[in-house]
């Protein structure tokens, strides 16, 4: 195990009692609590971390936080593995494994490096340019190739083990970030009594706080830091939301934020999720999150050791780490001031300070003498030597001349971008501001505010100050009376600089964007090529893309297209921010919703007694219904259903019908609203009457179809079949609210109240006599065929008996209540033992309704009319209905437009297959000699052979003519003999038995 | 009289095992008691009736919501389930509806559309200090205390489904109404959503065992 060389013996916010073991590509190593794995890789003096996305170059760590590029790590090992993780953001835990990504075999010896080598030949446009021709070969050769070469990190492949939660919340005032401007504004109006969520992404409170050595009331910023998390933690409407990452601004308010509850440890504890997603609505939002710190593009610049001057501080002060013995601060502004001092406090020789600014400040100047370091202003580095394990030196130009300073560590600020991701998400572009040198935000998401560093305030003062008066401003606008803080007192800070996009003169490859390789000379080829638009420019070059979507690149990429083109910056503009803000798992979004929990699932009453039956189940919309029932284990669909068909035939079977959809209807005016939706009429049911009704769409095709009982006067219950149970139910409540507010009618959903069952067969009504209450005469006399009456049955519950046949046998429906929908399944199957009853589910059903010619699914299938159905007599002639003047446009009308037919295979033995066009005998298979299409095939009927109903050209003309049925999915063609489509009693005698 | 039977069954029963699950705090943090024996009932005033609502609650001796709200009577609950619509609910009716229906359709004759929902639904009532947490993980609502307090109610989704809550008091406790044949799929979200507070259900009833 290495001692962490480059940790500070005191100081940071560190708890170096404790100590923890964790490994980087299997090197072992410790940290402390407070740390990240970047900062205690710093502690242990690791300077390469990766090898760079295309050319395989050694990278370091180059941030503290979640605008890092470089050092993108895979996380724990098995069903866990996580790949491109920002070590700048992991929280150190003990057991932590980590691997460096994008090499092969090893960080240290990458044999894609020499794609350095081959650099001239990778730049902007490569792919495209090279791997042209043959086009073919870019799905099964190319791009394969490049991804096995490119990709970074890989997924696990095997099910991710723990759980995910999505929750909501709500509040007057919602702070993200916990900065100096955020921990104000969440004070302030925590103070006033608002119910206030402050979101910060890292696990401490504080911001840049933590990060600079910042003097507030005369005391080291951790006291005062100290005393405010208190409060607000004191606070009962204040909720503190640590290691949770607010990644987008959505409509009405809305925010989305990640919690990692449990990524800083190794395993997430029982009963606790991985990750949470919270979707936020917040009447009132103070985005203070803060900004990040840009780059310098000079000569190879990408070296481990070049390294952001404020990260530089975080590492000092937050973490008693030192990234470097020997530094060269570059920057472009007054923050180098900060950073000499905190070297040359924690004992890190500063061997040049350079500042290209031909005039440095007084700060800086300043800072540099009392480090009794060397100043070079109007300077710039123009390349960094060195190896893969870091920087070595630095040239330096400037008018004296060029020198060549050695060092470990360069300390690189090009000025600070306000993070104003969130400002924008909702289609709001940022304005260019010349006085911060940097892009702000203009119009504002609803409800917004923006505070501090964000804004373009970058002293530690001017963020408490706007915080607390947005912190104010917020709670005033939901009626608070403001209770405001005390000021801090802090010191006057300097922060002048100047924007300097790149290095003139630079030697060596300069980098803008370190995650996708992207350097100065590839925005030049950009705009050579013509590719000047900046939305162009990103997708050239792939500058901004990735997991870092360029936080730390763009803003000198539209710099120094700026430059190029001799454009002003708001001329050259930014490229869009979109969700989310740093990369969020799937698994998040879907929360629980996974496996069987992805959508509900919907059981019929009868359910248990099915699945005890061993009923194969197959999926109906959301519902489970019984498929078939097997008799032995080994029974397969088909003999199970021809089994249940022939019990259904010739003796009773029972089917669980509940899945389809049952409307209470009522009101004085429901018949006209009947007859308005109907094609048929039903105003003139008799009480105690069940009618077949059809329904149309506004366009004039068939919307569905079922029966429509009147059980009383004013009382009357539409069912619909299962799947479009909810459209209907959406189509009356539109047909009763909107076109005709005037009928008094009120509707609800009985689908779940009542457990239904059809009972089918000739034996059905001896069955049912078993079951009935004696005072109900359910004799052919009394309750004829299409009866439907209210009864009770099983000595007294109340129940309704439907005279109706899907089956074609003499049949009927019986609803209970469905709390006795699993008893009445029983009680069937025991009563009508005697009579060989036989349970039947969907496959028996389906063979039974092809028999009888019944439209469902395959015919009712959204493009077809009456007329095509062969239920145009059902299109009442005398009285208006939805769908009524469409259903009678020229095209429907057509001759030769397909109709629904029968049919059967010729050679009776051969099968038939749903989906088969229709062509002539000798007519070529193809779409100028199609003639229709077979919608629904039994495998076997009680014919003894196949059948299939079809819509065919010439529908009931042709019957006795053969034609074939070509399958092209199923590779056959079969003649076959169009005939009517009921196979079964065409006289329908059995119903009236 | 038929020589037969009928045992009622209900969709929780097996499913939503009585005693604790999920974290082993006490108390845990979320309790959910299924109640059996309710009557569920739905009210909708006729559309033509000019000022149906105050006619209706003539009848009925009550004065019929308008918003959102719950108002609770002895044994009884009437919830506002929609403009002119209201869930009536009556406890110890044996899992029966029909004496509330037919009470109901009686009292209210031609001025109002009854119907039976009894089974329609499974009613249960959370309760326990981190209920809102809970019902948070699934309810876009707000349900902080200065927005929603007792006698309020919500028709709302919970994970796909379309269900009521309204709080009863301010321990606090909800009433809650979810689907009878999604009642499963609730199940499996409420033990993954309340497994880091405990969850207990209380139980001994039919609808549980």
């Amino acid at each position: 195990m290495s001692s962490q060389s480059h940790r500070l013996a005191s100081g940071g916010l560190i708890d170096r009692s404790q100590s923890i073991a964790f490994s980087f590509d299997g090197r072992h190593y410790t940290g402390h609590p407070g740390d990240t794995l970047a900062s205690a890789l710093v502690a242990n003096g690791v300077k390469l971390v990766g090898r760079s996305f295309k050319f395989h170059r050694p990278r370091g760590i180059l941030s503290s936080g979640p605008e890092e590029p470089n050092a993108l790590v895979e996380l724990r090992t098995g069903a866990r593995r996580e790949p491109n993780t920002r070590a700048t953001q992991v929280e150190l835990f003990e057991g932590l494994e980590a691997r460096s990504q994008n090499r092969w075999p090893s960080l240290e010896f990458d044999i894609l490096s020499i794609n350095g080598l081959a650099a001239p030949l990778l730049k902007a446009g490569f792919y495209y340019k090279t791997f042209m021709w043959p086009k073919s070969f870019w799905e099964r050769v190319y791009e394969p190739l490049i991804r096995r070469a490119a990709g970074l990190g890989c997924a696990s492949g095997v099910a991710d083990p723990d759980c995910y939660e999505k929750t909501h919340a709500h509040c007057d005032v919602l702070v993200i970030g916990a900065g100096p401007a955020g921990l104000m504004a969440a004070l302030t109006a925590g103070r006033s009594g608002a119910r206030v969520i402050l979101v910060e992404q890292d696990f401490q409170l504080g911001g840049r706080l933590l990060d600079d050595a910042v003097i507030i009331d005369d005391a080291p910023g951790d006291a005062w830091l100290a005393s405010v998390v208190a409060e607000l933690e004191s606070l009962p409407e204040v909720r503190i939301l640590r290691r949770t990452t607010c990644f987008g601004t959505f409509d009405q308010r809305n925010y989305g934020a990640l919690e990692r509850v449990s990524d800083h440890l190794l395993a997430p504890p029982e009963h606790q999720p991985r990750q949470r997603l919270w979707r936020i609505t917040a009447n009132q939002t103070i985005l203070a999150s803060g900004s990040i710190e840009r780059p310098l593009v000079f000569g190879d610049n990408d070296r481990p050791g070049v390294m952001l001057a404020g990260a530089v501080r975080s590492y000092l002060n937050r973490y008693a780490a030192i990234p470097g013995r020997s530094a060269v601060v570059f920057a472009t502004n007054d923050g180098a001031a900060r950073t000499v001092t905190d070297l040359h406090a924690a004992g890190v020789a500063v061997a040049a300070v350079i500042d290209p600014r031909p005039q440095s400040s007084t700060a800086v100047a300043a800072a540099a003498k009392a480090a009794g370091t060397n100043l070079i202003m109007g300077g710039a580095i123009t390349r960094a030597h060195g190896s893969k394990h870091g920087v070595q030196s630095v040239a330096v130009v400037s008018a004296s001349g060029e020198v060549r300073i050695d060092c470990d560590l360069v300390a690189v600020s090009g000025g600070w971008n306000p993070t104003i991701h969130l400002t924008s998400h909702t289609g709001h572009k940022p304005v260019w501001s010349p006085q911060i040198g940097s892009f702000v935000a203009d119009r504002l998401p609803d409800g917004m505010r923006v505070a501090g560093a964000s804004a373009g305030d970058f002293t530690t003062a001017g963020a408490m100050f706007a915080g607390a008066a947005m912190g104010a401003a917020a709670v005033e606008a939901r009626g608070f009376k403001v209770r405001k803080p005390d000021m801090p007192r802090l010191a006057a800070e300097s922060i002048s600089g100047e924007p300097l996009w790149r290095v003139r003169g630079a030697k060596g490859k300069a980098f803008i964007d370190f995650q996708n390789d992207v350097t100065d000379t590839d925005v030049e080829l950009a705009e050579r090529e013509g590719f000047r638009a900046i939305e162009l420019m990103k997708r050239y070059t792939t500058l901004g893309m990735a997991t870092d979507q360029g936080k730390t690149s763009n803003v000198s990429a539209i710099g120094i297209m700026a430059e190029i083109t001799g454009r002003e910056m708001d001329k050259v503009g930014t490229t869009t921010f979109r969700p989310p803000f740093t990369p969020v798992a799937i698994a998040a979004f879907a929360g629980h919703a996974r496996g069987k929990d992805f959508r509900p699932t919907r059981l019929t009453p009868g359910h248990a007694w099915a699945a005890e039956q061993g009923a194969v189940f197959v999926e109906a919309g959301p519902w489970l219904r019984a498929q078939y029932f097997p008799k032995t284990p080994n029974e397969d669909w088909l003999t199970a259903a021809k089994r249940e068909v022939t019990a259904t035939r010739n003796a009773v079977g029972f089917c669980d019908v509940s899945t389809l959809g049952k409307i209470d209807l009522q009101g004085r005016d429901a018949g006209i609203f009947l007859d308005r939706l109907y094609t048929n009429t039903f105003s003139t049911l008799a009480v105690g009457k069940v009618r077949y009704g059809l329904m149309l769409r506004e366009d004039g095709l068939v919307l569905d179809d079922g029966t429509t009982s009147r059980l009383a006067e004013n009382r009357w219950l539409v069912t619909t079949t299962t799947g479009n149970a909810a459209r209907v139910m959406q189509h009356m409540e539109f047909c009763a609210q909107v076109l005709w507010p005037d009928l008094d009618v009120q509707m609800v959903s009985v689908t779940e109240q009542w457990a239904q069952v059809s009972i089918a067969g000739p034996r059905s009504r001896d069955l049912l006599r078993k079951l009935v209450d004696p005072q109900h005469d359910i004799s052919n006399d009394a309750f004829p065929y299409m009866a439907a009456h209210e009864l009770s049955i099983c000595g007294g519950v109340r129940a309704r008996l439907f005279r109706i046949s899907f089956s074609g046998e003499l049949a009927y429906e019986l609803a209970v209540p469905a709390r006795y929908g699993d008893a009445l399944m029983r009680v069937l199957a025991t009563a009508g033992t005697e009579f060989g009853a036989s349970p039947y589910g969907t496959e028996a059903l389906s063979i039974m309704r092809i028999e009888k010619g019944h439209a469902a699914g395959g015919e009712l299938s959204g493009q077809t009319t009456a007329r095509d159905l062969g239920l145009a007599k059902m299109m009442s002639t005398k009285k208006d209905y939805v769908g009524r003047m469409l259903s009678q446009r020229e095209a429907f009308l057509e001759k030769d437009r397909p109709t629904l037919v029968g049919f059967k295979p010729v050679d009776r033995a051969q099968p038939l297959g749903a989906g088969a066009h229709f062509i002539e005998v000798g007519a070529d298979p193809v779409i100028a000699n199609d003639l229709g299409y077979m919608t629904s095939t039994a495998a076997w009927s009680t014919l003894g052979h196949a059948i299939g109903l079809g819509l065919l050209a010439g529908g009931l003309d042709r019957i006795g003519d053969t034609i074939i049925a070509h399958d092209s999915i199923r590779g056959r063609s079969t003649p076959v003999e169009v005939c009517h489509p009921v196979f079964y009693d065409p006289q329908g005698e059995k119903l009236r038995v | 009289m038929s020589n037969f039977q009928l045992q009622p069954s209900y969709p929780l029963a097996g499913v939503a095992r009585p005693g604790c699950h999920g974290s082993t705090v006490s108390p845990a943090g979320v309790t959910i008691r299924v109640v059996p024996d309710i009557a569920i009932a739905l009210l909708t005033a006729g559309r033509s009736t000019v000022d149906a609502r105050k006619k209706l609650g003539k009848i009925l001796k009550v004065d019929l919501p308008e918003t959102p709200r719950a108002l609770f009577g002895k044994g009884q609950t009437i919830l506002w389930a929609g403009p002119d619509s209201w869930l009536v609910l009556r406890e110890n009716q044996h899992g029966s509806g029909d004496a509330l229906f037919d009470q109901l359709s009686d009292a209210v004759g031609q001025s109002a559309a009854v119907v039976d929902l009894t089974d329609s639904r499974v009613f249960l009532k959370v309760a326990g200090l981190q209920t809102r947490a809970f019902f948070e993980k699934g309810i876009a609502v707000d349900l902080h205390p200065r927005t929603f307090g007792p006698g309020d109610t919500a028709i709302t989704l919970l994970s796909h489904l379309s269900v009521q809550l309204w709080q009863v008091d301010n321990s606090p406790t909800y009433g809650f109404l979810v689907p009878r044949a999604t009642a499963q799929h609730f199940w499996h979200w409420a033990e993954a959503s309340s497994a880091e507070y405990g969850l207990e259900v209380l139980g001994g009833s039919s609808q549980t065992n």
